[in-house]
């Protein structure tokens, strides 16, 4: 995976191509739109990670036109501007995703990460949090490397939930994805296909859970974090 | 909070409408008394005209009397009290009566008539003499009164004024000189003065009312400076609106400067992070630790400065359940790290007029200090409405009543020892209310804990 990371402080550029190298990606980082421009020119990138106050002009400004130029490389914006207007305007913008400075090595990791895995980019098809794993082209479970069966509901719920690992997904955006229009849903289907998956990852040893987050939905998250 | 302006002291302050008429009336009144004086001085320096006017009336008064008698012929009928003045004062008043003819028809104290009367026939209507006597001057009148017959005479003689008949006609003549055509006049004055003035004022309390509903916290605002401001008003308003300005720019100045400084802190402290993540140790757990409490301390800084920068913003309509879920479900994982269940419940939640992001926030400052407070195992929960309100349930070891009023203050914390807030989160909560003219209440909850309650007032249906 390459990826392009702008970002004018040099010692949080430093750290941040540091951290992403180590876990696997291979990073161009640059301090100014001039060189961001020329190296997006020269290089298909899998993924760019822009800093929004640059020496030269405004970032998003920058990603606007980056955005009339290519639409398919995703783009996680990582800026000090924490307001709910920046965000909204970043994301209106073309960003892909909004990260607020400060942040930490993982959660950046993870965004970038969850960036690749959405549906069309190139980290789709093994899904994993914790030793929990799902292939979304054979469409198997394996926990700890060892595959297990499951119906095709709980597939389908398993491979949501891990779209979205670390993130409560909510009842309606679970029941729409996992039943057409003509499926008859009683209001306890999704429980019944919730406890029966758990049931599934504790037997397999599992360290990733299913949790319950009442009145909202639910969320996938690896045991023992924090 | 707001403290009402006082208006001067216990003293009720005069209206510009009831000084004006008060000092109207008194101007009034000393025109009119000039006037009196004048008429007075006028009569008083020539007795004979007042003399003159004297007679006059008291002829007529007698001809008023005069009816056909029994024979047909023009007869005195003198009431008592009228006939009564001549005769306690024989050498003061004196008349006699002749007929077209010549005769005599009636008389008192005729000696006064010192001198020769004119025949009926040839009269003059007025005929007018004033006379030395031995006690001063006698004065004599005959007056014609063809109307009753031609040629006939009323005369009175007037040698003094012991009934004081002259202050009954000088009434008469101030009445007729002076009242009549002047307290009209000032009553007319006096109306359109009041009128005009209530016109001119009405503005000044417009701009009054506007100043006292103004809010200078939200900066921006500015009293209405209508075209129909009179010049001084129009002095006044301008004059509030310019200060206005000027706190405007220094609460400008107050909150960019947080949020700027707020700002800039945010990448050293992304490098502190970043560089704390590569080294080990429990030392270095500890500074991460630090850096992020000292991460959240910014961003409530960064909200602050937000908060007071949204109430010039217009309010949207906001779905307190949605608000609700919204913050459960990003809040979700952390309750999860942190070994706490965090629930949502709708009650029922009214929408309210608010900003959706402060509101949020606040509710998420909420959630999170219940987080800190709930042992591990226990849920927050959320619990939307019903009606207007929002609020946090845990099983906390709740909050002393004592310590509940203060809790609010920017940097007051209830326990300082188990609470790892940055203090300014309880805050960012009440300001928000405050913003939405809400409220904040904390009570214990039975079995344990404590309900943090958001209050929003109605919102009308859209």
């Amino acid at each position: 995976m390459r990826l392009l990371l702008v970002e004018d402080n040099e010692r949080l550029a430093g750290l941040m191509a540091g951290g992403l190298a180590r876990a696997g990606f291979a990073v161009d980082a640059f301090g100014s739109l001039e060189e961001a421009d020329a190296a997006v020119a020269a290089v298909n990138y899998d993924l760019i990670v822009l800093d929004l106050g640059l020496p030269d002009g405004d970032g998003l400004a920058w990603l606007k036109g980056f955005r009339a130029r290519s639409r398919g490389i995703p783009v996680l914006v990582a800026t000090a501007r924490g307001g709910l207007d920046d965000r909204v305007s970043g994301l209106d913008t073309g960003a892909d995703d909004y990260l607020v400075k400060p942040f930490e090595m993982d959660e950046l990791l993870a965004r970038c990460r969850a960036l690749l895995r959405r549906p069309g980019s190139c980290l789709a098809t093994i899904l994993t949090e914790g030793n929990v794993a799902f292939d979304t082209v054979s469409r198997r479970i394996s926990v700890g490397g060892r595959a297990i069966d499951a119906p095709r509901r709980e597939l389908d719920l398993i491979e949501i939930l891990l779209r979205r690992a670390g993130q409560a997904v909510t009842r309606p955006v679970l029941e729409e994805s996992l039943y057409g229009f003509n499926d008859e849903v009683t209001p306890n289907a999704l429980e019944a296909h919730v406890s029966r998956l758990r049931r599934r990852l504790a037997e397999a040893g599992a360290d990733a859970s299913i949790h319950t987050v009442r009145g909202v939905g639910y969320l996938l998250r690896t045991e023992g974090a924090a | 909070m707001t403290g009402r302006l006082g208006i001067g002291g216990r003293r009720q302050r005069r209206s510009v409408a009831q000084l004006i008429t008060v000092r109207l009336v008194v101007v009034a009144v000393l025109v009119m008394a000039a006037q009196v004086v004048l008429v007075a001085f006028h009569y008083g320096l020539d007795g004979s005209r007042l003399g003159l006017r004297v007679a006059a009336s008291e002829a007529q008064r007698l001809a008023d009397h005069v009816a056909p008698g029994a024979d047909g012929r023009p007869a005195l009928d003198l009431p008592e009290e009228h006939a009564g003045r001549y005769r306690r004062h024989p050498d003061a008043y004196g008349f006699r009566i002749v007929d077209g003819r010549g005769d005599v028809v009636a008389g008192m104290n005729d000696g006064l008539f010192t001198v020769p009367l004119p025949e009926p026939a040839t009269a003059p209507d007025l005929f007018w003499r004033t006379i030395p006597g031995g006690a001063g001057p006698v004065r004599i009148l005959a007056q014609r009164f063809d109307a009753i017959e031609p040629g006939f005479l009323v005369c009175i003689a007037i040698a003094a004024d012991p009934d004081h008949i002259g202050w009954g006609v000088l009434a008469h003549e101030v009445m007729d000189h002076v009242a009549i055509p002047m307290v009209p006049l000032a009553l007319l004055l006096l109306g359109v003065n009041v009128f005009a003035v209530r016109r001119t004022l009405l503005p000044l309390g417009r701009a009054a009312g506007q100043a006292r509903k103004l809010d200078v916290r939200r900066g921006g605002l500015r009293l209405d400076a209508g075209a129909d401001l009179p010049r001084e008003v129009h002095a006044l308003v301008s004059a509030v609106n310019a200060a206005l300005g000027r706190a405007d720019e220094v609460l400008r100045f107050q909150r960019d400067f947080t949020a700027n400084v707020a700002h800039e802190l945010r990448t050293p402290l992304a490098v502190l992070l970043l560089e704390l993540d590569g080294i080990a140790g429990p030392a270095a757990a500890a500074a991460k630790r630090d850096v992020q409490a000292m991460s959240r301390l910014v961003d409530q800084l960064l909200r602050v400065a937000q908060l007071e920068g949204l109430s010039a913003e217009p309010p949207a309509r906001v779905d307190l359940a949605e608000v609700g879920r919204e913050t459960v479900r990003r809040l979700a994982p952390l309750a999860v790290d942190q070994g706490r269940e965090l629930e949502f419940q709708d009650d029922g939640a009214a929408a309210v007029a608010g900003h959706p992001d402060a509101i949020a926030g606040a509710l998420r400052n909420l959630v999170e200090n219940a987080l800190r407070a709930a042992p591990r195992g226990t849920a927050v929960t959320v619990v939307a409405g019903p009606g207007a309100a929002i609020e946090v349930r845990d099983r906390g070891p709740g909050i002393e009543p004592a310590l509940r009023d203060g809790l609010f203050d920017r940097f007051a914390q209830g326990d300082r020892r188990t609470r790892g807030g940055a203090g300014l989160g309880l805050a960012i909560v009440a300001k928000t209310m405050e913003i939405h003219g809400g409220g904040v209440t904390i009570a214990g909850r039975p079995g344990g804990g404590s309900r943090v309650r958001l209050l929003f007032p109605e919102c009308p249906p859209p």
